[in-house]
């Protein structure tokens, strides 16, 4: 796959995100996907699909915008925006139905076409003041 | 991406951030260069010299950026990092704490006329704030 096949899968992907239909996954996600975000690492379709749904359900309008894509050889990154009105049950916090406006970024490796790797960033201190609540506390 | 602009990337992480050689900056980031990452902008070559680098190693001191992964395409280039660094001066308003903390992040840079013209960049900042000991205030939303 050249650069600019790898990105058009990378946008494909987004596009399913934000129509909120994880069908297809199969088609751009590889069975032995790996996300690691902030230390903690998800598996597999079954843990996306899960984190995406906790999220489409915590926020219903949520909305990826593509902000950078830049693509080389396997690789590509993306920098992007992620709106969503938190009207839904999320991680344990009652919706208040505040508007969210939070930017990030992903390092993704593909294969054969589909997604094998991301190393995932966002603004979670920009969430949390957003959605007005305290940071969790955890150990370093 | 030219190599020259690839060089002068690395030639920012590994004398400016890494040394505090600040000599070659004006050949690599060009005056009106705009830094930015979430919550924080800096315009021109000589604030972003004077607030981000030079604030970070008063920070510090032992500042060091490993690139772990790069991708470049046209005048972009998007690197992925780790910063470790030992907390010896005031950072963020927070008084030093004598903490090593090793932190990583993601930063996209923009290419005009073989210059720096645009950095944004985003690390993991809770993560920084927990090694360090200290969660900032944080506003009612």
């Amino acid at each position: 796959m050249s650069a600019e096949e790898n990105k058009a899968i990378i946008r494909r992907w987004f596009d399913m995100i934000n129509k909120h239909d994880l069908s297809l996954i199969d088609e751009v996600i590889s069975d032995d996907y790996r996300l690691g975000e902030f230390g903690m690492e998800l598996k597999g379709h079954e843990a996306l699909k899960q984190a995406f749904t906790t999220g489409f359900v915590g926020f219903p309008d949520l909305n990826y915008r593509i902000d950078d894509i830049i693509a080389q050889g396997n690789k590509v990154a993306v920098r992007y925006t992620r709106t969503g009105t938190h009207s839904g049950e999320y991680h344990g916090f009652a919706p208040k139905n505040k508007w969210t406006e939070v930017t990030g970024a992903f390092f993704y490796r593909l294969a054969g076409g589909k997604i094998v790797e991301a190393l995932g960033y966002s603004d979670r201190l920009a969430l949390f003041q957003q959605l007005g609540v305290a940071p969790p506390m955890g150990q370093a | 991406m030219s190599t020259e602009e690839n060089k002068a990337v690395m030639r920012l992480i590994e004398e400016a951030y890494n040394k505090g050689n600040l000599a070659g900056v004006d050949g690599v980031v060009a005056s009106n260069f705009l830094f930015s990452s979430p919550g924080m902008e800096v315009k021109g070559r000589e604030s972003y010299k004077q607030q981000i680098i030079t604030g970070m190693r008063t920070a510090f001191p032992d500042l060091h950026f490993a690139t772990d992964d790069m991708v470049a395409e046209g005048d972009k280039i998007a690197i992925s990092y780790t910063m470790t660094a030992t907390h010896k001066g005031e950072f963020m308003g927070i008084p030093p704490t004598g903490k090593k903390v090793a932190v990583t992040g993601i930063s996209i840079v923009h290419f005009a006329g073989g210059k720096m013209v645009e950095s944004w960049g985003i690390m993991d900042d809770l993560g920084m704030m927990r090694q360090l000991g200290v969660i900032p205030p944080m506003g009612q939303a």
